[in-house]
């Protein structure tokens, strides 16, 4: 358990979004809260369309130009990302936030050779020359389990097999010892054995360097294995957080229930596919339509 | 095992292409993706192949329908030997045999509408006396896979990826085949999505008698639909058998290591530390 009064690595407080397109405003972070504690990994978890890649993108500061923060702060290690300004909060990235996306194949430029894309960050963020960038790149690369990692920085990412590009992303976030790590889907894309050694490769370092996770995921499998804590995101509302265990031994809310009745089990063969209700989806949906009218009506007295 | 087999077969090799290959002039060189794969599906079954990328799950699912030439092997489908027909030949059988692809928006003509191209096999097969009816019967199949009537004069990208998914099987079901293959039909849906995908294709075989070739990363997806499982790794079936046998008590180590990774939503603090990160050659 976290300690209470020990400074979160990244606290969002009522964290409100929306798309302004075409004239009208659609809110897709309704009033979000996340904690996540020192050298700690928190699950984000929840369906397409819910929200959570617009969290990452909002705490790395890519969140798309016809989006809008309409409230809320992001405070990392104390200090709130979006009163700080773009070059105050670009000086953090890649440096003490690093993000690990889920394609590894589109994260890395196809233009350039694997020992551009390691070395860049260390000689922007740790300021090192050429021949120290190098020597830290294959430590680097050893670091997440390349074999010949001479050779692997003579290659472009189209030579690389999509396990071998993640290991490269992995080791490019890592490079630079960040506080946190916005990890987005990471493993999605891979194939299950793999992914079970991604999984472990992320964890092992983590724990190495101390780095705090948050990580972003649709499977509520992967979060029980990796992560300590989550919270589970629908329509951009928080619906729930707390420790995995407890999660997993007594979920609260119907909408995380009904997200493990949903995934088939092979252990459980007999266990129906249920999936999420029309009843609960539409009960979710007048909850957020709730939440937007009292949220309209405050900002018209304001 | 039912008794009355529906598709044998045997010895099939399949080598296409090297899509990776450097070669600049000439034709790429082959590379040989299935090396020799016996399988048969009974009448009505339902038979899972599970592999992992680059395991030859795909070409076989098109190679059982002749989709890919043989470079060995035979394949018989309700008693007619597939691998030495013409493609004139093979065209009546291609009615009783359906493929559901894995990317539903690129699996759909996107100048349609869903209810012209669900009409379309009914009009190349003769199935209907004019469009007209054609229409009426392609309103039928959306009513089946449950997607309503309404759904005819829309267009694929005006569709979720379920609802298309729900298409593209709405399309393998027109004109009452023997066997559909279900290529990744759910993977990259939400979890309560493909609940919903999985229990049409359930509720479809049980009414129509229909076999089904579910092919899927997913073990667990395939424990849920499939009466027997076939794994593959490099070309080769590793291991096969009924489903509750081989999740039950795996032989091949290869069918081991997939269940161990698969993350079963519950704690379990000793499961990653249970692989051995293995070095990453290029």
């Amino acid at each position: 358990m976290s300690v209470p009064d020990a400074v979160p690595i990244l606290q969002i407080e009522n964290l409100r979004v929306a798309i302004h397109a075409k004239g009208k405003r659609t809110p897709v972070l309704r009033g979000v809260d996340l904690r996540l504690d020192p050298g700690k990994i928190l699950g984000l978890v929840g369906e397409s369309g819910g929200g959570k890649t617009m969290v990452g993108k909002a705490i790395l500061g890519v969140l798309p130009e016809s989006a809008r923060v309409e409230s809320g702060a992001i405070r990392f290690e104390g200090r709130d990302l979006l009163a700080m300004g773009a070059n105050g909060h670009r000086a953090l990235l890649g440096r003490s936030i690093a993000m690990i996306l889920q394609n590894p194949m589109t994260a890395l430029n196809p233009a350039f050779r694997i020992e551009d894309q390691v070395t860049d960050v260390l000689r922007l963020h740790a300021g090192l020359g050429r021949a120290d960038a190098r020597a830290r790149a294959l430590e680097m690369l050893t670091a997440v389990h390349i074999r010949e990692p001479e050779r692997v920085l003579r290659l472009y990412p189209h030579e690389l097999s999509g396990g071998m590009c993640q290991r490269v992303v992995i080791s490019i976030a890592f490079s630079c010892a960040p506080r946190l790590i916005i990890a987005d889907e990471p493993t999605t894309a891979l194939d299950v054995t793999v992914q079970h050694q991604i999984l472990r490769l992320i964890r092992d370092l983590q724990r190495k360097t101390g780095t705090s996770v948050l990580f972003i995921t649709h499977d509520l499998g992967v979060v029980a294995k990796i992560c300590d804590s989550v919270s589970v995101i629908h329509a951009g509302r928080i619906l729930e957080s707390a420790p995995v265990a407890q999660i997993f031994s007594s979920p609260q809310h119907a909408y995380t229930r009904a997200l493990m009745n949903a995934a088939p089990r092979y252990d459980r063969p007999e266990s129906a596919l249920h999936p999420v209700s029309p009843e609960l989806r539409a009960r979710l949906e007048r909850e957020a339509e709730e939440d937007d009218r009292r949220v309209g009506t405050e900002r018209a007295h304001a | 095992m039912p008794e009355e087999v529906l598709l044998e077969a045997r010895g099939l090799r399949v080598a296409l292409p090297d899509r990776g290959s450097k070669r600049v002039f000439g034709r790429p060189p082959l590379i040989e993706i299935l090396k020799g794969i016996d399988l048969s599906i009974g009448a009505g079954e339902t038979v899972g192949l599970v592999g992992e990328s680059g395991s030859g799950k795909s070409t076989l699912a098109r190679a059982l329908l002749r989709l890919y030439p043989l470079s060995a092997g035979k394949i018989v489908f309700e008693g007619r030997d597939l691998s030495t027909l013409e493609e004139s030949e093979l065209r009546p059988l291609r009615a009783r045999m359906q493929i559901v692809f894995q990317d539903s928006q690129s699996a759909l003509n996107p100048r349609l509408t869903i209810g012209s191209a669900l009409a379309e096999p009914f009009l190349s097969y003769g199935r209907a006396s004019g469009s007209r009816e054609a229409l009426r019967l392609a309103g039928g199949l959306l009513e089946r896979v449950g997607l309503g009537a309404g759904m005819s004069g829309r267009y694929p990208h005006q569709l979720s990826g379920g609802q298309r998914q729900r298409v593209g099987i709405a399309r393998a079901m027109a004109l009452q085949p023997a066997l559909v293959v279900a290529d990744e039909i759910v993977s990259g849906l939400d979890v309560s999505v493909q609940a919903q995908v999985l229990d049409l294709l359930r509720t479809l075989r049980a009414e129509t008698g229909m076999a089904l070739v579910l092919i899927s990363h997913d073990l667990s997806v395939v424990r849920a639909l499939c009466e027997r499982v076939v794994i593959m790794q490099h070309g080769l079936v590793v291991e096969a058998g009924v489903s509750e046998t081989v999740f039950k008590d795996p032989q091949h180590p290869y069918t081991r290591k997939l269940l161990r990774a698969i993350p079963l939503p519950e704690v379990d603090s000793e499961w990653i530390d249970s692989v051995d990160i293995e070095e990453a050659t290029p």
